[in-house]
């Protein structure tokens, strides 16, 4: 018994019989004329406890015996009250107006499926950002929370807000740094991507397919490899850039390096992850203006021409206008995305170069408290926060540029 | 060709309303080809630059006075090595990450196409709270819950194990969306004929609904394939025992023990990326359709 993990298994003979238990009870209720509703709550409620209570039994009593099987056959405690459940039903003597047994099936294990992995996991993460929390310490009994992991209550959010020690520092500047990544790629990739759809949309069919083909292999592809491919290009003593401008003189930058090297202020390695994201992530926001701008209807743009409009004010004052809904979606998911941005960072430069990180961004920040220090509370409640900051910009977004369209 | 049309109508007159070939349309219809033109190229560059590193040997790459496109000692030797690396299972790892994309387009188009069924054509109660909740799952982070979610994964005793990244990701909210806007278009009437004819609710959602959205459905499929391909916070957090890694993680690990080479650097990335992009080139159509379809970010 010392080589099992009961806590694990506990929590599988849980899971199995709970989603099984109340996807299949229904079905059998259904067809005899009972609730199913009844039948799912009735299945999940028996199939985890029998799950529990047998798969234990089982576990217990077979390990001396067959210990490679046992583990196995715990797993199917669950079936020993269930069986004799869906047995022993009997039919009711009447017609049920509807057969809801498949909904029942299947919606009360995503219920449960969502209470147990989705809502819980949220409520933990808005706890833990109260407390001084490390899996490594024992902690009190429910969540491992209090004791060796106390309530700091705000703490953690007047560190922040004050920027005082190490980590206030550190979150600030991961903040700031994050809020410049967003301001430098949202309008870039708007002001690359929709001249970009309108040139596409006006080509031949198939020289289109082939273009966006192109554009968007950068999109598919693993953004570490990205990440790779662009560290080389700006390597210092050997990147194609560096080689580039050695040719008209000048000298090599250390692109992600040099702390002290910058454009207008803002470092150089920062303007370096932006252009590699901007390379990977164009495509994207490419293919949905392409697809917008197909559905405008030829009719408007002809209307515009032949009243004698250029082609360039006939992109400025129908199409793009038309185009707001959509720049709408894309801005805000970009926002999003980039808010998020941690693969090609994290392999490109680690949030270096400087000594508290010029292109240290916030997930970066979270993934190392959280999985390298073990400050798990802290690093939720920068997560919490910067969650709270994405949502405040979608909705001031979304009042932004709707005002703007409705007019 | 353009050159002969832009010489016979080199005088348009200006207030033409019939639809014309002009000098001015033609010359911008070239311009744009040149431009999109160079923006494929600036687009390649990266691709092109690291495969041809991929094929250069050592002391080229290194020479400064060599840093040239097409290799001038054209050598396999970057490969050879990667694939004699003894330290470096690599069929094993292509098995990790084809295990753990294969295994999660499995379980969510199953489970988005039978929710995206559900929610599409059943009425029950909460039905609409609970829609709303899957739809605002989609606002949510995932920084905000991978905390917990990794706290999750280890009362299950699934980290360093490929099926942690499978076992607890049942559904995709994406994915449940997606597929319930194709099923709406299903007409109720063939799914009554069915059920007249006295086909169970699963054999309905099987035989005759699957096979209505299954381009949709592939589509999807392709998506969570390279999403997951090409995970790395996730697979990071979960798979610390090297064996146990999927290919982007590995690559970072490689990388970490050869940065002096990075011709080897360059033949190992380009290992890792080309699969999706094969695919990806096959399946070009499919792809971008879905990821306008969906919103549905890698």
């Amino acid at each position: 018994m010392e080589n099992v993990d009961l806590q694990a298994f506990t929590l599988y003979w849980l899971v199995i019989w709970a989603v099984l238990g109340s996807a299949i009870t229904p079905l059998i209720f259904d067809h005899k004329h009972r609730s199913p509703w009844r039948g799912a709550l009735l299945g999940l409620v028996v199939g985890a406890a029998s799950g529990q209570l047998f798969g234990r039994v089982i576990l217990v009593l077979l390990m001396p015996v067959v210990p490679q099987l046992a583990t196995w056959l715990s797993m199917l405690g669950g079936l020993v009250l269930l069986l004799p459940l869906w047995m022993f039903v009997k039919p009711v003597q009447q017609t049920s107006p509807a057969h809801q047994g498949f909904v029942a099936g299947t919606i009360t294990p995503l219920t449960f499926y969502l209470l147990l992995l989705s809502v819980f996991p949220l409520a933990w993460a808005l706890l833990l950002a109260f407390f001084d929390y490390s899996p490594r310490r024992a902690g009190g009994p429910i969540l491992g929370l209090g004791e060796g992991n106390p309530f700091v209550g705000l703490q953690y959010f007047q560190t922040m807000i004050s920027g005082e020690g190490r980590d206030g520092l550190i979150f600030q500047n991961s903040f700031r740094n994050t809020l410049l990544f967003t301001a430098l790629v949202v309008p870039i990739n708007m002001l690359i991507t929709i001249p970009l759809a309108a040139m596409i949309e006006s080509v031949h069919s198939f020289m289109k397919t082939v273009f966006r083909t192109i554009y968007f292999l950068p999109v598919v592809t693993s953004s570490v490899g990205v990440a790779v491919m662009w560290g080389y290009i700006y390597n210092t003593q050997y990147g194609l850039l560096n080689g580039v401008l050695s040719s008209v003189g000048i000298q090599p930058i250390g692109w992600l390096q040099d702390p002290r090297a910058n454009l207008l202020g803002v470092p150089a390695a920062l303007i370096a992850v932006v252009i590699a994201y901007l390379w990977q992530d164009f495509g994207y926001n490419l293919v949905i203006f392409i697809a917008a701008l197909q559905n405008i209807p030829d009719q408007m743009k002809e209307a515009a021409r032949v009243d004698g409009a250029s082609p360039l004010q006939v992109f400025w004052y129908i199409t793009l206008p038309l185009l707001r809904p959509t720049i709408l979606v894309t801005s805000v998911l970009t926002v999003i995305s980039s808010f998020q941005v941690f693969d090609l960072i994290q392999v490109m430069t680690q949030g270096g170069p400087g000594r508290i990180g010029q292109t240290r961004v916030l997930v970066l920040d979270i993934y190392e408290n959280a999985f390298r220090f073990e400050k798990m509370g802290w690093a939720a409640s920068i997560s919490v926060v910067m969650f709270l900051v994405v949502a405040l910009l979608t909705i001031i977004q979304t009042r932004v540029l709707r005002t703007q369209w409705e007019y | 060709m353009n050159q002969v049309l832009s010489e016979t109508n080199s005088n348009p007159k200006p207030s033409d309303s019939m639809p014309r070939i002009a000098w001015g349309n033609v010359s911008r219809q070239t311009l744009v080809y040149v431009l999109l033109t160079a923006g494929c190229i600036i687009t390649l560059i990266p691709f092109i630059w690291t495969i041809m590193a991929s094929f250069k040997t050592h002391a080229e790459i290194i020479d400064p006075a060599r840093r040239t496109f097409i290799p001038s000692n054209f050598t396999l030797n970057n490969y050879n090595t990667i694939f004699n690396d003894t330290s470096l299972p690599l069929a094993r790892f292509y098995a990790n990450s084809l295990f753990v994309a294969l295994s999660n387009v499995v379980i969510h188009t199953f489970t988005s196409s039978l929710f995206g069924y559900v929610f599409a054509k059943f009425n029950f109660r909460f039905k609409r709270i609970l829609f709303a909740y899957i739809l605002a799952t989609l606002m949510i982070p995932f920084q905000l819950t991978m905390i917990p979610s990794y706290l999750i994964l280890l009362e299950f005793n699934l980290t360093n194990n490929l099926l942690g990244l499978v076992a607890l990701s049942w559904f995709n909210a994406f994915g449940i969306f997606l597929m319930r806007q194709f099923m709406q278009s299903i007409p109720d009437e063939l799914l009554d004929a069915a059920r007249v004819d006295g086909a169970s609710e699963w054999t309905i959602y099987l035989r005759i609904v699957i096979p209505q959205v299954l381009p949709a459905l592939a589509t999807f499929g392709v998506l969570v394939f390279i999403s997951n391909w090409n995970a790395y916070l996730w697979p990071l957090i979960v798979l610390q025992d090297v064996e146990t890694r999927t290919l982007p993680i590995i690559l970072t690990w490689y990388n970490d023990r050869h940065t002096s080479d990075l011709g080897l650097q360059m033949a190992a990335s380009i290992l890792i990326v080309m699969p999706v992009l094969v695919v990806y080139v096959f399946l070009q159509r499919w792809v971008v359709r879905g990821f306008t379809l969906s919103g549905f970010k890698g």
